[in-house]
């Protein structure tokens, strides 16, 4: 085709409609609004792209594609109102192949849109749609304000009912912190769930050191531990309030006496969750009621050594009086054998006075004569009393002072009592035996208390009657003892504020052992 | 000198009875023997002498005695001698007026010793 010669080679299209004014001004008018309102449209498409930022991609360039064809378009009909004066057909043939192009693409894809477009709802069907989310709205909107109404007064409920919870836990907290006695929980495992402020003074710890922790893992002694967890069991497995006693060290106390009341819980499902524990220390209350019966024994023997001292004393005096005068009625030979005789006997009856003396007024309260003596001293003169006739019966004795001087405060009647008492139960102990021997030692003990043994190499003392030996008429001696001896000498060491035990050897024989406290000690207390 | 002073002894154990009156005798003193308080104060006219009395008798006791005798306006020297001295004892015997108060047993020289110290102030 030749693009030059066009102008030459055709006629205008104006020649076809001869010119005709009015035929022409039809054809351009028409041709020009045609145009106009094609041209217009791509810049509505546009914008309407541009401001629709939601357009999925190939809607996008579908509506770019129609805009581009719209124009295409337009611009067919400004060449046919050229080519009425213009004859440029090759352009307006070429022009209208690409609009053609265009038209087609935009066709295709439009008809592949239908489906699509068929989807849409209708404005109207929105409407009605839009206007049944309203009311679903409302409806929504309703129930929250109910929903928060209702919240609100929940959480005031909720409130109320916290503030009765807090102020009843702070009332149970404070009951449980007041009282004297200790108040803990266990789960079932021994597991501490809680403990008033009376529990934690006798462990000795802080709460969160014992919280979740079980008796051995806080409790100084393993012994004590194992017998509380055992009881604790107990009462837990059994299902049952048990009352029992035990024994539990306070860090300032020292080893106490408590009576525990043990209550498990967690009964209504059957199964025990754990136990709570009530403990009260009665250490005092045990003390008292142990004085009470010593006092009690105290006053039936200071009864008994009352009506014992006023008869013994009426023929003690007699015997006394008797020996006096048959000394006098010696005259110049009252230094002879049988004045000295006398005098000895004279000198021992007044001595049975002297203790009989001492002992009435020690049980039944009396005077207090205790002064400081020397322990090792107050021993030998003991010993010569009461080993009289010992080397005749065949028996070896030994005295031995591990210190010279043994200071302490006491009656000396009261002693040389024990000490004769002692030794002379070894004696009556050892009677039958060959090789008899007896050892009489002083000296201190480990915790500085002057202390004295006796010991014998006799039959011994078997571990039972050991224990109550120190009774009242309790004796081995059969008919030769009353069994009050032992238990007197216990009386008067104790209220020197020593002790006094036996010691079954452990071949043969026994070692009576007595301590008192030394002069240091008596001054420190 | 000593002789010339008697003692009167009352007690109702016979043996006390016997053996004061044997050691007193030793001694070199006079000695007369009554089992109880009216024994005593039967015998009108009680020569000069010293009182040496039990205290717990049966009858009226030696304090009780020590009292009627000191409200008779009698001066005779009173030596009580008891088997179960107290404190409470003493006190009340000294304060009835008796000039001493002795334990059961005691010595020959301890009685010696108060008779010589209670008849003092009559030599």
């Amino acid at each position: 085709m030749d693009w030059d010669s066009q102008f030459e080679m055709f006629m205008p299209h104006g020649m076809c409609l001869l010119w005709r004014p009015e035929l022409m001004s039809l054809h351009v008018l028409s041709d020009a609004l045609i145009a106009l309102a094609y041209f217009s449209i791509p810049f509505g498409i546009l914008r309407f792209v541009r401001e629709r930022g939601d357009l999925e991609s190939k809607h996008h360039r579908l509506a770019l594609l129609f805009a581009v064809f719209i124009a295409l378009c337009g611009l067919t009909h400004i060449a046919s109102i050229v080519v009425l004066w213009v004859p440029m057909y090759i352009v307006e043939g070429w022009l209208k192949g690409v609009t053609a192009i265009a038209s087609v693409a935009t066709a295709v894809c439009l008809i592949a849109l239908i489906p699509e477009a068929l989807k849409l709802p209708s404005a109207e069907s929105m409407r009605r749609e839009i206007a049944a989310h309203r009311t679903t709205m409302l409806a929504l909107d309703a129930a929250h304000a109910a929903l928060a109404v209702r919240f609100d007064r929940t959480e005031g409920e909720l409130r109320v009912a916290e503030q009765h919870r807090h102020q009843s836990t702070a009332l149970l907290s404070t009951v449980i912190e007041a009282m004297p006695g200790l108040i803990y929980a266990k789960d079932r495992s021994g597991r501490m769930l809680l403990a008033n402020k009376a529990t934690l003074d006798v462990i000795g710890k802080k709460w969160p050191e014992i919280e979740g922790r079980r008796d051995d893992e806080f409790l100084g002694d393993p012994r004590q531990a194992e017998i509380v967890m055992a009881n604790d069991r107990r009462v837990m497995e059994s299902g049952q309030v048990q009352e029992l006693e035990e024994i539990v060290d306070h860090p300032a106390k020292g080893a106490r006496v408590y009576l525990s009341t043990k209550v498990p819980f967690g009964h209504t499902d059957d199964a025990i969750k754990g136990m709570v524990g009530v403990s009260v220390d009665i250490t005092e209350r045990k003390q008292l009621a142990k004085e009470l019966l010593h006092v009690s024994r105290r006053s039936a023997m200071g009864e008994m050594a009352t009506a014992i001292a006023h008869e013994i004393n009426q023929p003690l005096a007699a015997i006394t009086l008797f020996l006096d005068g048959s000394i006098t009625l010696l005259g110049e030979e009252h230094d002879g054998l049988l004045g000295r005789s006398l005098s000895l006997a004279k000198e021992q009856s007044l001595r049975a006075g002297e203790i009989i003396r001492r002992l009435r007024s020690f049980v039944s309260g009396g005077d207090d004569v205790k002064r400081p003596e020397n322990l090792t001293l107050l021993v030998d003169g003991a010993c010569s009393l009461a080993l009289l006739g010992s080397r005749e019966s065949g028996v070896t004795t030994s005295i031995v002072h591990r210190e010279a001087d043994l200071a302490v405060e006491c009656d000396r009647v009261q002693i040389e009592q024990v000490i004769v008492n002692l030794v002379r139960n070894a004696m009556d102990a050892m009677s039958d035996a060959e090789g008899s021997a007896l050892r009489i030692e002083t000296g201190y003990s480990d915790d500085g208390m002057a202390t004295l043994s006796v010991s014998d190499n006799g039959p011994g003392v078997n571990a039972e009657v050991a224990e109550r030996l120190f009774e009242p008429f309790v004796s081995t001696k059969g008919v030769k003892g009353m069994g009050i001896g032992l238990s007197i000498c216990r009386t008067i060491i104790e209220s020197h504020g020593g002790k006094i035990w036996v010691e079954p050897d452990a071949g043969s024989g026994a070692t009576f052992r007595f301590t008192l406290p030394s002069r240091g000690q008596v001054a420190a207390a | 000198m000593t002789a010339s002073w008697i003692i009167h002894i009352i007690d109702d154990d016979e043996a006390m009875r016997t053996s004061l009156l044997f050691a007193l005798q030793t001694a070199g003193y006079r000695g007369s023997a009554y089992l109880g308080a009216s024994d005593f104060l039967a015998q009108e006219e009680a020569e000069r002498g010293v009182l040496i009395s039990d205290v717990r008798m049966p009858g009226m006791n030696g304090v009780e005695l020590t009292r009627l005798l000191r409200q008779r306006g009698s001066t005779m020297p009173v030596i009580l001698i008891t088997g179960n001295a107290n404190g409470t004892l003493k006190a009340e015997a000294m304060s009835a007026g008796a000039n001493a108060v002795l334990e059961k047993p005691v010595a020959l020289a301890v009685i010696l010793a108060e008779i010589s110290r209670v008849t003092a102030d009559w030599e």
